[in-house]
């Protein structure tokens, strides 16, 4: 039935007639439930891409967008990437106002064209023209129109109708036409919940879809093309910069670029060569030894970025970095690379999308050169395990790749193919963030504390930075990070960075005033001085979309208390013990004897993806976590 | 004669400095050195910093602008390498344009005890166009690492006169800095050091002759001085005429570092600006740029897209006169009007204080500069027989104004002089109402520009602040939770803020937002009324439910009174500051709370009422607490008649929160009976 009627909807609307199109200029006429919860509304975006041959395909594109509100200018997409392989044959944009009649006409040579570098990069080829509208009233309607050439298949443009949190979409339609006889990968997620009508067929791909309400962020959420509609397309025979590829498994692709844009490229000086070797002399262990080559790459060189052309994808020849001692991570992971050959050592050439939260993986079924990567590693397989170089860095301990390349399928590269391979998960335990500090209270409710805090996993690549700002920054940072406690006076600071153990130590002497709180013959104080939870998340009233926990950790609390002579305790906690599949809470607060206490705290949250409905447990597990933590004990003055 | 002066300093300073400063003459206690010994904590130093500014005599086009720099940077440590990375801002608008010539780069490092240099090659360089104005050179050295030296030097040629501000403080130490800038006569200049710096600089200013060689057989008098022609009149070979040399020689200038609560760091860098007065051409005819405030007034009048921009009247004198038609009272003509231009023209986010399309075609098309639109302002206000005047103001990001000079403006609002007061008017923003800008805008001082020639500044500092009031009604219930109800009533920059953020928020988002941060809270009715009246203050309205507000200990109850309008820390950290504390306006916030404690519970203690002053007037707070029966009552505010913290004062100032800070987080205690 509703097959049916998905198939009459299609044969009506599959071209734009000039009176539906005045319709969807005309920002009244959008259903009311798309402008619900809604910045913006994509009336139309129809994308008709043609694989002409394998060095080239043409894009067309319409588009008609309506912004609401001044939150969804951002929305508006008017723009197009290019660089030396990309020419725009049509480029028109007209803007209408909320009646739909026109108010501005937008031709090719009118959009800003500027360098598309970002701040990390010191050059880049690639450049952007895009339309720069100052709206004059909401709600106003763009229709951008697009034809563009590319000399390149290498990557084919993606389908993500949903385009955004706050966007709703009213139809969206995506062809893509190539030679039948050439073979295509797909990658198609959430068509069926979304009520997507896919008309594919041999040598041509066809999705519509209509009428998508907007979806609000919410705290947690997952990545939106892992929920809504979405798809990426790719060829067995493609082109890039001149490069033709025919690959359609992660194994020759693999080879493929091994052969294309690696190969020949691993060479050094001989100084260099030599001066590695001294350094490696009587070594046997390919780790001991790997670890003075990367040891060497982070004394030696630098990460600068720069992308050009093909550069944007192969590494610059190990020869030049090692002359002028810079690269970007192909370079540099490349350099590395060829210094563990030198010493006999395997390694390889590593693809990975890198981010330190939204982990996204490179999807092992749908095998393509271009699009899920933007960074490059090193792997070093020893006895059975693997080993993840991070080049760019040059302080990071041999091996760590927590909060950016961790716990995601990556693309190994090697001479005779290539593999996906799952990147190290850095579990709960292991991000342990050790807390031990004795604290000496005094009868006017002042502390005086000395403070060690041990960090690993994940949680060591939060806490090593402190130790390069300056000791003006450092006493600030210590005063943000311990906010519960109001007039600290930090006494000093000392840092052990462990890179052998991967362990971060900071130890800090501090003393703070009227820490306790003085009612009559009573002070009130609460025992965790050093470690309280307050980030809650927010409470929805309605909650939509799943949740997920990327990384868990275990935070481990351990105070000496020792008490003024003339007071006693009067109240205690009792001991606290909250688990559930979030994960899991204890507190202690103990007599050892008359004047010291002892504090243990526990809190440990694990990795998880859970539904919408355990949004609320999730979030009063939290809430009786920061309660918890800010709970106070009572000591009163001995008559 | 010039040239023995110059043999003589360069001899002098060679003798009296123990490094040598020529390039290539890198010296292995400088690679050795590990630390800055003036900030042991800096990442990197300019050992040495030149620049010399020039003209240079080019047959058939005039003076051409010459500067030349050289640097030695040494970089300590891995966070300094940033400093072995220079980008070169070229002014290029297709055929005129700076170019930067004689490039040469080398980093110096220690192989084993031995010096090694490194050239920088030509494709370690870039040249990127950022857009129709602006290219950037940019080159990175090669062989950087811990404990090198890099050297560059390079020359810039400008067809333009005008000499860009010569900094003279950087973000990191610099130990020895020499500059130059010489001058010929027939270009005036005037030189400042950047008022708010707190390194100042020396300036030492001489006159030097200078002597020039011409070819010329024409006999054309055209006497101008630049681009396109040197067509002289006089017939001799050699030209004599003055020039003047401004100097500065500077030892262990200290790195300007950055802090919290400063808008722009670059307000506080030392640096010498440069304006264009006059030119004077060999006739001795005299063109002025800006000299004195009465000529800036004069210039700027005349200046088409600006003088020119504010007599047109004919675009918009029906729909003015419509609006205000019947309307006798000043100010609400003011308002119409005011809102009316923000009605009808949108900001298209460029600054200027010269119109950009033109007054006409804003009003046509609905979209403007800054210009456009308060220019538009100021001419309908006259139309309407205000006394409107432009008043010149410099953005947050820009910098500070301070000389009779345009150059340093890049901003325009509306000013109307009343009786010992301004009426400050900016359409740019919606929100803005009548002296209640957006913060770009407030920044030390405004210059007014009367009709009639005269120009005054004026402090931009918000006279009157932002007023906040909340009343808190609160009931604990039996089981030690709260029930109760908050109003709220903001003005001026609250009101704004408010109204900015709550925009685009649709109901949902609302009730989020105000549930944020206050724990286990749950709102219902929460009403917002005049969101759209920009005029009348913001005023809400909700009921609430809290469940984490109390805290019990034993057979005792503990309740903050602020509940969640209390403050969790003191956001004044630092034991002293450099620079002010810049809460860019006043503010006024008080709290008026009633609390009834459930039956069975009576007061064991109550915070006890107080008052703390800042600065004798500067700020106040008050806290006065009573009981009733059942009834507790607060009254809480803090009034703080100062928004800029100089750095003496930070000391009282901190202490000032801290007790502030102290007392809204005090406990009432309730007992169990």
């Amino acid at each position: 039935m509703t097959k049916t009627y998905r198939l009459i909807f299609v044969l009506v609307f599959p071209f734009l007639c000039t009176a539906q199109e005045e319709k969807l200029l005309n920002s009244h006429t959008i259903p009311s439930d798309l402008r619900e919860n809604a910045n913006a509304v994509v009336r139309w975006e129809d994308s008709h891409i043609e694989v002409k041959a394998t060095n080239r395909m043409v894009h067309s594109n319409k588009r008609i967008i309506t912004i609401l509100n001044s939150s969804g200018n951002s929305k508006v997409n008017a723009y197009l990437g290019y660089d030396k392989g990309v020419s725009i044959k049509k480029m028109e944009a007209r803007i209408y106002n909320s009646n739909g009649k026109e108010i501005k006409k937008v031709k090719k040579n009118d959009f800003e064209d500027v360098s598309a570098v970002d701040g990390g990069t010191l050059y880049s080829d690639s450049r952007v023209k895009y339309l720069r509208y100052t709206p004059i009233d909401y709600p106003y309607t763009v229709l951008f129109e697009t034809e563009v050439e590319y000399n390149y298949t290498a990557y084919i443009k993606r389908w993500k109708p949903i385009e955004g949190f706050s966007t709703s979409t009213e139809y969206s339609r995506y062809v893509f036409h190539y030679d039948a006889s050439n073979e295509l990968n797909k990658h198609e997620v959430n068509f069926q919940s979304y009520g997507v009508v896919n008309q594919s067929k041999d040598g041509e791909i066809h999705y519509e879809v209509s009428h998508l309400k907007a979806i609000l962020y919410e705290a947690y959420c997952p990545n939106l093309r892992d929920i809504t509609p979405f798809a990426m397309l790719n060829l067995k025979d493609f082109s890039y910069e001149g490069y033709v590829g025919n690959v359609n498994d992660w194994d020759g692709l693999g080879k493929w670029m091994h052969e294309q844009l690696l190969v020949g490229r691993t060479e050094v000086s001989d100084k260099t060569k030599n001066e590695i070797k001294t350094l490696v002399a009587g070594l046997d262990d390919p780790i001991e030894k790997a670890k003075i080559v990367y040891q060497y790459v982070q004394n030696n060189t630098r990460y600068i970025s720069v992308q050009e052309g093909i550069g944007g994808i192969q590494p610059i020849d190990a020869l030049k970095v090692d002359a002028v001692k810079y690269g970007d991570c192909k370079g540099l992971s490349n350099y590395t690379k060829s210094l563990l050959d030198v010493v006999g050592v395997e390694s390889y050439y590593t693809r990975v999308y890198a981010s330190s939260n939204n982990l996204v993986d490179i999807n092992e079924d749908f095998v393509s050169f271009l699009g899920q990567s933007n960074h490059v590693i090193l792997n070093l397989p020893h006895k059975g395990k693997d080993i993840w170089l991070e080049c760019t860095s040059q302080t990071s301990p041999f091996g760590y790749n927590a909060n950016f390349t961790d716990d995601r399928n990556v693309f190994v590269i090697k001479p005779n193919g290539g593999k996906i391979v799952r990147t190290k998960i850095y579990t709960a335990k292991e991000n342990l963030l050790d807390t031990n500090a004795s604290i000496v209270l005094n009868e006017d409710g002042d502390i005086e504390a000395t403070i060690n805090l041990f960090s690993h996993g994940a949680q060591y690549g939060h806490h090593e930075g402190i130790q390069n700002k300056t000791l003006n920054d450092q006493s600030l940072h210590y005063k943000d990070y311990w906010n519960n406690i109001h007039n600290v006076d930090i006494l000093n600071m000392t840092y052990i960075n462990d890179k052998e153990t991967i362990v971060f130590t900071e130890s800090v002497e501090l003393t703070a005033k009227k820490y306790a709180s003085q009612t009559g013959d009573r002070l009130l104080l609460s025992p965790n001085f050093f470690n309280v939870f307050s980030d809650v998340p927010l409470r929805y009233r309605d909650r939509k979309l799943p949740f997920e926990i990327e990384r868990g950790f275990h935070d481990r609390d351990e105070y000496e208390i020792s008490i003024p002579k003339n007071f006693e305790v009067e109240a205690l906690q009792n001991e606290t013990i909250i688990e559930n599949k979030f994960g899991k809470y204890s507190y202690a607060i103990t007599k050892n004897d008359d004047h010291t206490l002892t504090f243990k705290r526990n809190y440990i949250l694990n990795k998880g993806a859970y539904t919408k409905e355990d949004y609320q447990d999730f979030r009063s597990f939290l809430m009786e976590v920061a309660k918890q933590d800010q709970s106070r004990i009572i000591l009163l003055k001995k008559s | 004669m010039k040239k023995i002066t110059c043999l003589l300093i360069l001899i002098s300073f060679n003798w009296s400095n123990a490094q040598d400063f020529r390039f290539g003459k890198v010296s292995k206690e400088e690679l050795l050195e590990t630390a800055c010994p003036q900030d042991v904590e800096a990442n990197a130093a300019i050992l040495f910093l030149s620049q010399k500014t020039f003209y240079n005599y080019v047959q058939n086009e005039g003076f051409v602008q010459v500067t030349e720099i050289y640097k030695r940077i040494k970089i300590y440590n891995k966070d300094g390498f940033e400093w072995a990375t220079e980008e070169i801002k070229l002014r290029d608008e297709g055929s005129k344009r700076e170019t930067v010539t004689g490039l040469k780069a080398v980093t110096y490092t220690l192989e084993s005890g031995k010096m090694q240099e490194t050239k920088l090659k030509k494709d370690g360089m870039f040249d990127e166009k950022n857009n129709k104005y602006w290219r950037t050179s940019k080159f990175t050295m090669p062989n950087v690492k811990e404990g090198c030296v890099v050297e560059l030097s390079y020359r810039i040629t400008s067809p333009y006169i005008s000499i860009r501000d010569i900094k003279l403080q950087e973000d990191i130490p610099i130990k020895e800095l020499d500059v130059y800038v010489r001058v010929p006569e027939y270009f005036n200049f005037k030189k400042y050091i950047n008022p708010r710096a707190t390194y100042i600089p020396k300036i030492y200013e001489y006159q030097e002759r200078r002597t020039e060689e011409t070819h010329y057989k024409s006999k054309n008098s055209n006497a101008s001085l630049t681009a396109g022609a040197m067509q002289s009149s006089f017939s001799s070979n050699t030209w004599e005429f003055k020039e003047n040399r401004t100097e500065v020689k500077l030892s262990n200038v200290p790195a300007l570092k950055k802090e919290s609560f400063v808008s722009n760091l670059n307000t506080y860098r030392t640096k010498l600006i440069w304006e264009y007065a006059f030119s004077k051409d060999l006739g001795g005819k005299i063109t002025n740029y800006a000299s004195t405030w009465d000529d800036v007034t004069k210039t700027i009048y005349d200046d088409s897209n600006f003088g020119a921009q504010l007599k047109l009247t004919n675009y918009f004198e029906d729909d003015v006169s419509a609006i205000i038609k019947g309307i006798a009272n000043e100010s609400e003509k003011i308002n119409l009007i005011f809102n009316y231009v923000k009605s009808k023209v949108k900001w298209n986010d460029y600054n200027g204080y010269t119109t950009d399309n033109g007054v006409k075609k804003a009003y046509k098309d609905g979209v403007g500069n800054v210009a456009d639109i308060n220019l538009m302002l100021t001419a309908m206000l006259r139309y309407a027989k205000i006394n409107a005047n432009p008043m010149l103001i410099s953005t947050r990001s820009n910098d500070i104004p301070l000389f009779p000079a345009t150059g340093g403006f890049n901003y325009v609002v509306s000013a109307i002089e009343v009786l010992n007061d301004v009426i400050i008017l900016d359409a740019t923003d919606k929100f803005a109402t009548p002296n209640v800008l957006p913060i770009r805008a407030i920044n030390w001082q405004g210059r007014i520009i009367r009709e009639k020639g005269s120009s005054t500044w004026f402090e931009l500092t918000p006279k009157m602040g932002a007023q906040e009031k909340y009343s808190l009604n609160a009931k604990i219930n039996e089981d030690l939770s709260i029930d109760g109800k908050v109003r709220g009533h903001m003005t001026s920059f609250a009101a704004k803020n408010f109204r900015s953020k709550y925009e685009n928020l649709n109901e949902e988002e609302k009730l989020t937002d105000i549930e944020k941060d206050k724990g286990e809270i749950e709102v219902s009715n929460y009403d917002i009324t005049d969101m759209g009246v920009i005029d009348n203050p913001i005023m809400y309205a909700y009921d609430y439910h809290l469940k984490s507000g109390i805290e019990q200990i034993g057979d005792k109850v503990f309740v903050t009174p602020m509940l969640f309008f209390a403050p969790k820390e003191n956001l004044f950290k630092q034991d002293k500051r450099e620079y002010p504390v810049d809460f860019i306006y006043a503010f006024n916030e008080r709290h008026i709370i009633n609390v009834i404690i459930p039956e069975g519970y009576v007061v064991e203690s109550l915070p006890e009422s107080s008052v703390v002053n800042f600065q004798e007037n500067a700020g106040e707070f008050k806290y006065i607490s009573k009981v009733n029966g059942k009834m507790l009552q607060f009254v809480i505010s803090v009034d703080l008649r100062q928004s800029l913290i100089l750095p003496h004062e930070y000391k009282d100032f901190k202490q000032f929160y801290q007790l502030i800070t102290e007392k809204q987080t005090e406990k009432v205690v309730l007992k169990k009976i």
